[in-house]
């Protein structure tokens, strides 16, 4: 059997769904027109604040060179009064020291240092030292062992 | 012309596209170009010798200026300029700036910076200026150098290593707003700036110092022309100090006078001398090492050598500089009394074609290599030269007619304290570049003499240093190997009279050398090398045997 058509209900039902589709449509234009609306304060937001962070770069650039530049300037005062004519100029027309009249110089009967030690130096902070240790003998007693020795023969009695 | 608007539409942005889009970026792009820092330079302790800084220079644009009195008086005290000095400097018409007074130091620029703003000063601007800076004040000028206006190097290392100092420029790509300000975030670095290299050199600020201060009262004190001194390590060729006189300040500002290059070039390669006697130990060493000769070979002093003229001509005769005749002399002798008969029976026995070979070996007629500009070669004439005779054989042997560098003296005596080998003479050690370091390393040339020739020369020298004459020369408790000499300056007559190069080379300690020094006088008032060069070797050795910390040798006296 052929169903029977229903008009008005079916209608309704039609009707109902346009409605529908034309709110969500409205809901997304709406939708749509709000992000359209807010497109261009976003961008300018955006760019506003990488551009004030572009601009704080470069401060801190500038900032960052001046303190390399005073740093280079402070450098080459440092070297400057590290430099041997600074330290001759104080020593001669501030302490007021003079060039010996007369050198002594003292020959001591000891043996050369070894090559090695006695290479070129390369660098003054690398100059090879010699230290010379000296031998351990008892031949020479401290002050405190004749105190102590002495105090032990007052206690023990003659 | 005017175009209709259809037209123009089609023919601006498609026809003229190019056109307009360059002319668009050039509104609105730039081309920002980064300097790079030249090189800085130190010497073998890490010690700057040149930098490179930024310093401050204070302008003032007259127009500008608000209070120029009340500015005048404030910044008085700080730019050590009274105030009418500073005020003079004000022109209130001007709109251009005026440098009032530059390399500011940084507490001056502080306070200058503090002042401008405590008191409202306008019309003042503190601009930083590259600077080249000379911590060690003029040391080593002639080895230096120094640098024009335009930052490129224009003598000495500053010219010869510039293209390792200089560096490259970088460049920077970026865009400007409206107000023509730098949009930052369009910043492009197209290329980096590569800063240049800096370099240390074998030079030893104490030495130097040494030399420099030796050489002048040197100088001074013999009423000398001029003259030089020059410490190399003979295990090396390092040059650990090279002063030169007369001089000149790299510290000052200066203008360059063409009259004044003779004293800016590197003389100890640039200039040639004939050595004289020195040369003795050159010709002896060739007898030596040809076993021809040892030091108690006994030679004969007539006193004369007499050559036939050419054509007519007179003979030519060679005398021994004190016109005496010793008779029977052991070739020690003949360097103890820098014997000229003696010395030409020497060369005599070592044979033309040796005798030049020998001075070949030395490196006479070649350049060294070290890294100083303007290296001339020096003039040897040889047997194949036209014109050549037997007088020239006898000439050179005893250190005339042949015209050497102080270098090539100096380097030929580093080798005697070498044992034989010759090293390349360098002043640089290594080269601190951005990515990495370069290490100059000792570079043999070739092998001259044989280590027991080189010996038994170093010996037969500290016969003459240990002479009762030289007593008074003698380094306290050190060895020393020396020889003397005393050239008479050549002129385009033949030699003058009264006028002469008075040297002495010697080798600290003998035994084992660590110091080759070469001292040369020009013309001072007494004219022999004994005489006047002798007491500077002694003052020098003295000092520099204490700085390296140089034994006593055990068998001196």
């Amino acid at each position: 059997m052929k169903p029977s058509v229903v008009g008005k209900p079916g209608g309704e039902l039609s009707s109902q769904r346009t409605r529908g589709r034309f709110g969500r449509s409205m809901v997304l234009l709406l939708l749509g027109l709000g992000l359209v609306g807010l497109a261009p304060p976003l961008y300018l937001l955006q760019t506003g604040g990488a551009l004030t962070t572009g601009y704080n770069i470069q401060r801190l650039q500038q900032e960052r060179a001046t303190w390399i530049l005073r740093n280079q300037q402070l450098e080459a005062e440092i070297s400057k009064a590290h430099s041997l004519a600074w330290v001759e100029h104080e020593a001669v027309y501030r302490l007021g020291m003079q060039r010996p009249a007369q050198q002594t110089t003292v020959q001591m009967n000891v043996p050369p240092p070894s090559t090695t030690v006695a290479r070129m130096p390369s660098r003054e902070s690398s100059m090879p030292v010699t230290v010379l240790t000296p031998p351990a003998t008892n031949d020479d007693p401290s002050v405190f062992a004749d105190l102590a020795s002495a105090v032990g023969n007052l206690m023990n009695g003659p | 012309m005017r175009r209709r608007p259809g037209v123009s539409a089609v023919y601006l942005p498609v026809l003229e596209h190019d056109k307009y889009t360059e002319a668009a970026s050039e509104a609105h792009q730039r081309t920002i170009q980064v300097p790079a820092r030249r090189g800085s330079i130190y010497d073998a302790n890490g010690n700057p010798l040149a930098l490179t800084v930024q310093l401050d220079a204070l302008t003032a644009i007259g127009k500008e200026v608000n209070k120029p009195d009340v500015m005048a008086q404030a910044l008085s005290p700080l730019l050590e300029m009274t105030p009418p000095e500073i005020l003079a400097k004000i022109d209130p018409n001007r709109s251009d700036p005026v440098t009032i007074k530059d390399h500011l130091t940084a507490g001056v620029s502080d306070a200058i910076d503090a002042e401008i703003e405590r008191s409202q000063l306008q019309g003042l601007n503190l601009e930083a200026r590259p600077v080249r800076e000379y911590p060690e004040g003029s040391l080593a000028p002639q080895v230096l150098g120094f640098i024009g206006t335009d930052r490129d190097g224009l003598a000495g290392l500053e010219y010869s290593m510039e293209d390792e100092l200089r560096g490259a420029a970088g460049q920077i790509d970026t865009e400007i707003d409206i107000t023509r300000q730098e949009l930052i975030l369009a910043r492009r670095v197209v290329n980096p700036a590569r800063d240049g290299s800096d370099l240390v050199l074998t030079l030893d600020r104490f030495v130097q110092r040494t030399i420099e201060r030796e050489l002048a009262e040197a100088v001074r004190a013999n009423k000398a022309s001029g003259g030089m001194i020059m410490v190399m390590e003979p295990s090396t060729g390092a040059i650990l100090g090279m002063a030169n006189s007369p001089s000149f300040s790299v510290a000052d500002p200066m203008v360059i006078n063409p009259g004044d290059q003779a004293i800016h070039k590197a003389a100890a390669v640039t200039n040639q001398y004939e050595p004289g006697s020195v040369m003795k130990l050159v010709t002896m060493s060739g007898a030596l090492d040809r076993g021809l000769v040892t030091p108690s070979t006994v030679v004969m002093d007539s006193g004369i050598i007499s050559f036939p003229g050419a054509k007519g001509k007179p003979p030519t005769t060679i005398r021994n500089w004190d016109l005496s005749a010793h008779g029977p002399l052991t070739a020690t002798q003949v360097l103890i009394f820098s014997n000229n008969v003696g010395i030409y029976q020497v060369a005599e026995k070592l044979g033309r074609d040796d005798l030049y070979k020998y001075l070949n070996l030395f490196g006479f007629g070649q350049k060294t290599g070290v890294q100083l500009p303007g290296e001339v070669p020096g003039t040897v004439r040889t047997p194949e030269d036209p014109g050549w005779s037997v007088v020239d054989m006898a000439t050179n042997a005893l250190g005339q007619g042949i015209a050497v560098t102080p270098l090539q003296m100096l380097n030929a005596i580093s080798t005697i304290g070498n044992d034989g080998v010759m090293m390349r003479p360098t002043l640089i050690r290594e080269i601190i570049r951005p990515d990495g370091v370069e290490r100059v390393e000792p570079q043999a040339v070739r092998k001259v003499i044989s280590p027991q020739a080189a010996q038994t020369l170093r010996g037969m020298m500290v016969a003459v240093m240990e002479q009762p004459a030289n007593l008074a020369n003698q380094i306290p408790g050190i060895r020393v190997a020396d020889k003397t000499g005393t050239a008479d300056f050549p002129t385009d007559l033949g030699y003058t009279s009264g006028k002469t190069f008075a040297s002495v080379v010697a080798l600290i300690p003998a035994d084992r050398p660590r110091l080759a020094i070469l001292i040369r006088l020009d013309a001072p008032a007494a004219i022999y090398g004994g005489t006047v060069a002798s007491p500077v070797l002694k003052r020098v050795g003295i000092e520099l045997a204490a700085y390296y910390r140089i034994p006593s040798s055990a068998d001196s006296r």
